[in-house]
Formats: C-alpha cells, sequence, structure tokens
C-alpha cells in the first residue's frame, strides 16, 4: 500500500507540475497582448514587490486572458487524477491476496461410513477415536523406552522408526511430555479387497524439556502445536471389537494387558501377533505442522470467523431423526425440547461457568476424560501466567440439531449453539488484558453429547449436579470420574450424556 | 576491516560450521546476502516527497521566485531524492519499517530454507543461519528435529547475539565469534552421533 501512494503521490506531483506548466506557458501563449502583461508582472515582482502581488497580478493575467484555459487545464487534472486512481485501483485490485479456501472435499464423507458400518456393524467413531487418542499418546510417551515394545502391534516397522525420534528421544536429547490432544476426526476411509484403512487428524500439543536436567536446564521447556495424519490398517473383513478392549490396548488374542517383545510376541499367551490380522495397527503417520505454541495467543481476540457460516446439518438428518426414535421409541418433537434443555443448555451454562470459575472439579462428570485433559491443560496455561478468562452473563440465543449417529456402542448428538457473553480475560488486579466487559461478543460452537446405547434414564429426572448412576451429589468425582460413592466411572457415557467434544464452527468439518 | 565477499572470510566461515558440525550433530548453513527485497517504492517515495517539499517552499515562500525555476526546482528535488536513496543504502534502511524488513529477511529466509533442501536431513537437524546485509538482520529457520532439540529461549538467545554483529565495528569478524559461541550451545543441547554424516554442504549456495 505504501508502495502505491508512493506511487501516487509521486505521478500525481508530477501531472500537477505538468498541468501547472502547460497553464503557464499557455497563459502566456493566449495572445501576445496577455504575454507583455504577464512579463510586466513578473518583471514587477523581480523588482521586489511582494509575492503574493506577484501571484495576485499573475491570476489576474489568467483571469482577464485566459480563464477558459484555465478551467480546461483544471478539468484535465481532475481527469488526470481520476486517471490515475482508476489505475491505482487496478492494479490495487490484482494485487496476490491471502485467502483461506475450505476446501469441501475436506469435510470427511460421511457415506464412506456408513459403507463401512454395512460390513463391520460394531464400528463406533466414539471407540475408535478414543483408541487413536489413547494410541498417540503412548507412542510418544513410550518412544525410546522399553515400554515402546508394548506398542509392536499397533505401529508398523516404519512407524516404529523415525530417524528424528530416534535421535532426539532414543539419544536422550529430550523428553516429551505434557501430551494434549485438541482434535482427533475421521480423515478418509478407504478399502481393497484385502485390507481396510482409516486416515486420522489429530491435533496436538506437548511440552519438550532437554533431557539432561540441571536446575538450570531443566527450567527451559517449549511447547509445541502438531497435526499430524495417522493411517490406521486391518485386515478387510474383521469386526470391531467392544469398546473395554479397545480402550486398554490388549492382547488382541488373550485380552491380557499389553506386554509384547520386539517381535510382537505376547507375553502372557505366547501368540506372536500379526499386524492387522485381529486390530487396527498404525500404517503411516505424517506430520503436517508444527509450531511453537505462543502463549500470547491466549490474550489475543481476533473477531469471530465462523459465526455467521451456515450450519453444516447432516444430510440425511431426516432419516437419523427418524432412526433414533425407532431406536428410543420416543416423539422426536417432545425429546428434543427436553434435550436442549436438561441436557444441552444445562451442560453449556455449567460448564462455562466452571471454565470462568477456574474449577472443573464440578463438572468433571459432566465431559470425556479427553475433553477435560484438555480443558484442564489450558485452564492450567492461563493460571500460569495468572490470566482469568472470564464468559461473563452467558446467554444461549439458540440451539439447533445437527447430526445424530447411532452405533452399537453409542449414539451420539451434535447441536450447534449459538450465544453471547462478555468474554475478556483479566490479570490478578482485574485489569482487562484482552476482550471486553463492556461489548458483548456473539459466537458459536458445535458441542458432541454422546452416551452408550441402551441407557434407559431419561433427561427428566437427571440432575446434572448428581451421579447418574447413584444418585448422590456429584462432588467428588476426581480427576479420573470416579464417583467417590458408588464406584462408577461416569465420564464414559455409560448412565448418562457426556460432552465428548466440542469444535469452533470455522473448525467444523461435518 | 573483513568483509562478508573476502575469500578469506568465506574460509574462515567455512572452518567454524565445520567445527559447529563436528561437535553437534545439527547440520548448519550459512548464507549471507546483499538485501532480501528490493524496496523500489523507498526511492520512488522519498524523491516524490521531497520534491513535494520542495514545490510547496517554494510555492509558499515570500519571495518572488520564477515559475521555471520552480518548476526545475522542484524536478531536481526529485532526481536529488532518487538518487539519495538509490546510492546510499542506509537511506532505505532508515525509511524501510523495521516490521517491513523483519518480514522481508523472514519470506526471504524460509524461501532459502526451502529451496535448499535444508528439510531433507534423515533427523532434521537442518538449519540456516540468513544475513541479509542491507536490512542488517539475522534470520534463523531450523528444521523440526533442531527446532524441538533446542529450547527455544536458546534460539532467541542466538539471534539476538547475531542481530547485534551489526552493532560491532567489524560484523563478520563477530559473526564468526557468534557463530563460534554456538558451539558449546548446539553440542549441549544436540550432541554429535558417533557415525556423524555431513549430509548438507558448507557453502550452499541458492539463488531464487
Amino acid at each position: 500500500m505504501k508502495k502505491i501512494l508512493s506511487l501516487f503521490s509521486a505521478t500525481v506531483l508530477l501531472l500537477g507540475l505538468i498541468v501547472f506548466s502547460i497553464q503557464d506557458v499557455q497563459a502566456r501563449f493566449s495572445g501576445g497582448h496577455s504575454s507583455s502583461s504577464s512579463h510586466s508582472s513578473s518583471s514587477h515582482s523581480y523588482s521586489g514587490s511582494s509575492h503574493s502581488s506577484s501571484w495576485s497580478s499573475h491570476s489576474s493575467s489568467y483571469s482577464s486572458s485566459s480563464s477558459s484555459t484555465g478551467n480546461i487545464s483544471l478539468v484535465t487534472f481532475i481527469i488526470l487524477i481520476i486517471v490515475v486512481l482508476f489505475i491505482i485501483w487496478i492494479i490495487y485490485k490484482n494485487q496476490p491476496k491471502t485467502m483461506i479456501i475450505r476446501n469441501p472435499n475436506n469435510r470427511f464423507d460421511e457415506s464412506q461410513l456408513t459403507i463401512f458400518k454395512q460390513h463391520d456393524a460394531n464400528f463406533s467413531r466414539i471407540v475408535f477415536l478414543d483408541f487413536v487418542h489413547l494410541l498417540y499418546v503412548k507412542y510418544y510417551s513410550y518412544y525410546g523406552k522399553k515400554e515402546f515394545s508394548y506398542l509392536t502391534p499397533y505401529l508398523s516397522d516404519s512407524v516404529k522408526k523415525d530417524n528424528m525420534l530416534d535421535l532426539l528421544i532414543g539419544k536422550q536429547v529430550i523428553i516429551i511430555d505434557e501430551i494434549v490432544t485438541n482434535s482427533v476426526r475421521l480423515y478418509s476411509m478407504s478399502s481393497t479387497d484385502t485390507e481396510e484403512v482409516i486416515g486420522v487428524e489429530i491435533e496436538s500439543n506437548y511440552s519438550i524439556h532437554p533431557a539432561f536436567y540441571t536446575q538450570d536446564t531443566g527450567k527451559q521447556h517449549s511447547r509445541y502445536v502438531r497435526t499430524e495424519r495417522w493411517f490406521f490398517q486391518r485386515n478387510k473383513g474383521l469386526l470391531s471389537p467392544a469398546p473395554e478392549t479397545m480402550q486398554a490396548l490388549s492382547c488382541p488374542a488373550c485380552g491380557a494387558a499389553a506386554h509384547f517383545t520386539d517381535t510382537g510376541e505376547c507375553d502372557s499367551c505366547r501368540t506372536v501377533i500379526i499386524k492387522g490380522q485381529q486390530q487396527w495397527y498404525v500404517r503411516d503417520r505424517f506430520v503436517l505442522d508444527q509450531t511453537l505454541l505462543n502463549t500470547g495467543d491466549l490474550v489475543s481476540y481476533s473477531e469471530e470467523q465462523g459465526t455467521n457460516l451456515p450450519s453444516l446439518k447432516s444430510p440425511t438428518l431426516v432419516q437419523e431423526i427418524a432412526g433414533f426414535e425407532k431406536q428410543r421409541v420416543i416423539v422426536w418433537s417432545d425429546y428434543w425440547l427436553t434435550f436442549k434443555q436438561q441436557i444441552v443448555e444445562n451442560y453449556f451454562l455449567a460448564l462455562n461457568a466452571a471454565w470462568t470459575n477456574h474449577d472443573l472439579t464440578k463438572v468433571r462428570h459432566l465431559v470425556s476424560d479427553r475433553l477435560y485433559e484438555a480443558n484442564s491443560f489450558w485452564m492450567a496455561l492461563y493460571k500460569q501466567h495468572q490470566w482469568n478468562n472470564r464468559l461473563d452473563d452467558l446467554k444461549i440465543q439458540d440451539v439447533s440439531l445437527i447430526k445424530i449417529e447411532l452405533d452399537t456402542y453409542y449414539e451420539t448428538i451434535t447441536v450447534r449453539i449459538f450465544a453471547s457473553c462478555f468474554d475478556y480475560t483479566e490479570d490478578n488486579d482485574h485489569k482487562i488484558i484482552a476482550g471486553s466487559n463492556k461489548k458483548r461478543r456473539a459466537y458459536t460452537e458445535y458441542w458432541t453429547f454422546a452416551r452408550r446405547a441402551g441407557v434407559e434414564k431419561t433427561e427428566n429426572n437427571f440432575n446434572i449436579n448428581s451421579c447418574p448412576q447413584c444418585g448422590a451429589s456429584a462432588d467428588k468425582m476426581g480427576q479420573a470420574a470416579i464417583c467417590d460413592y458408588c464406584g462408577s466411572k461416569i465420564s464414559t457415557g455409560n448412565f448418562s450424556w457426556v460432552l465428548f467434544l466440542i469444535t469452533q464452527d470455522e473448525n467444523y468439518l461435518g | 576491516m573483513k568483509k562478508f565477499t573476502d575469500a578469506d572470510f568465506q574460509t574462515q566461515l567455512g572452518n567454524v560450521i565445520a567445527e559447529l558440525e563436528q561437535a553437534s550433530q545439527i547440520e548448519i548453513v550459512v548464507l549471507i546476502k546483499q538485501r532480501s527485497a528490493n524496496y523500489d517504492d523507498v526511492p520512488m517515495g522519498l524523491a516524490a516527497n521531497l520534491s513535494l517539499l520542495t514545490f510547496s517552499i517554494l510555492f509558499f515562500i515570500e519571495m518572488g521566485i520564477d515559475d521555471y525555476i520552480i518548476y526545475f526546482a522542484t524536478l531536481a528535488a526529485f532526481g536529488l531524492g532518487l538518487l539519495i536513496a538509490l546510492a546510499l543504502p542506509f537511506v532505505q534502511r532508515l525509511l524501510v519499517g523495521k516490521k517491513r524488513k523483519l518480514r522481508n529477511v523472514e519470506i526471504m529466509a524460509r524461501a532459502l530454507f526451502q529451496k535448499g533442501g535444508l528439510h531433507h536431513t534423515s533427523t532434521q537437524v537442518g538449519t540456516l543461519i540468513y544475513i541479509s546485509l542491507l536490512e542488517k538482520m539475522a534470520y534463523i529457520v531450523s528444521d523440526r528435529g533442531a527446532q524441538m532439540a533446542i529450547p527455544e529461549q536458546q534460539w532467541q538467545i542466538i539471534t539476538s547475539n547475531l542481530n547485534n554483529i551489526f552493532k560491532t565495528k567489524n560484523p563478520p569478524e563477530s559473526l564468526l565469534k557468534e557463530l563460534t559461541k554456538c558451539k558449546e550451545t548446539f553440542k549441549q543441547y544436540i550432541p554429535a552421533l558417533e557415525n556423524n554424516i555431513n549430509e548438507l554442504p558448507n557453502d550452499l549456495r541458492i539463488d531464487l
């Protein structure tokens, strides 16, 4: 822009000079009689008269002898400026601009999942993504350690060997810890005559410390955000195992805890596990992006990007509602009203209040383990910097249904919540460092709720402050979301709805 | 005073890099360029502003000046501004904003890193130290492995020290000193393996 302005000022100036000189020359040429008058004024000025008088005499010579020529020059000058502005506009219009084009193909094709489920009725997206998350965390936690062999049946040889990780972790250059997965989503599903492949995109962040610990270097750590694409493969024609097997990384043959040798032999049943024969294994992994996590981003408030985007409702939503009605034997319109009030709105308000008050323990039983882990991390990061992100006077404007997914083990409902609040971040002295407590910020988010299929408890009887299993107060859930009164793990959705996923509107791909 | 283009300096630089790579697994490439962008608009802007200033002064000054003098003085001021900005690099450096300079240096550094294929080392430890003389700035682009191995604070210290070489009387000499100082850091955070293979040429020349 500066370049254009400089060019503009230079061009206008030159044009001005040209017009000025033309005007001047024309005034002189407009008749021999005026020439003498003009000349006399000039000579007059030379003789010591004031500059203004010189100009006034000059202009009088214009007005008396060439006012029409002066008008033409003025018009020419204006036209030239317009032409220059037009040229600049054309140049500016053609300047390369950074455009973010959202490829519609990036949206996971849900029909692939439908086809897939036709020959593996046990497949559950939630269970599979939990399995991916588990494997991802263990991969980085175990790399370079003896325990890494426990993952042998789940990793191809190329994934097991990473030159960079060998150097950094294997040679004890760095330690990776505090791995938090922000999102795990299906990316692709494909199959050949003999194999099935699922691509998954994982966004995570983790800390890296120098491996040699000293008082000084131990304090140095960097946090990175990373996006990876992992491809899982298994033989065609298999049925997915039950959630309990998928969530434990156990031996696919005997079910014992995963203790394998480097060759993939189970310590318990001595079976050599052939990859992909009974369970998914990671065929390839690719790092798409890795950037340093800038904590300054926590307090940078940019304009909401996706609030005005249309809702990405499932193309088969009507059929999904019909399927849900059939499975639950309910009337959808009645059910939706209750679900919206008892679950969506209550959860939304309770979770955001917990976030504002820096205390997720009271809502621990309402969220899945992964979501709790991710939110706890961000909350700790705010706390570490002595910042407090507040969402005051939160109001829900609307809730719309986006998708219903049913499988053998889980049922999920995704909604889009339209809300607004005073969103700001303050420091410990209550000084606002970002956002505003005077201007409301409208935003939308996609929330996905999950519940184990077959849970009979109705939403009307559900109280978010009680354990959904025993009814006792939900004040003793701990980090693991196990009720201290009845010993049940609540965050799996076995007893009631849990919030499984939150996706920002600009990132939601269906 | 040494110059960045001196053969003697080039040899010494090569030796320093070799020392660094012997002590550490890191793969270093140092690239020095005269400038990271053509700031064509700067001479033009200076010329335009200078001529506008001249024109305004001559126009409003309470003194009888011939029209032709106003015309030619304005043109002369334009030419002078153009000449000054083109002939004296420090004028360009002064007139270009710091943010813009930094952006251009970063763009050039990342482009050189990419075109030079520094991301092709097997352990992803390729690191480009880029020096841009006109802007008097240094920029480091490191591959994932090197980025992860050396803490961010250390990278910031190294970058800051490299930027400070332009505040010294003899920048080429200071560059060699600063690079030598990096040896301990690199060795500490990313020590050399037994079979340390040099995967990148030390005297890499890349033109965009």
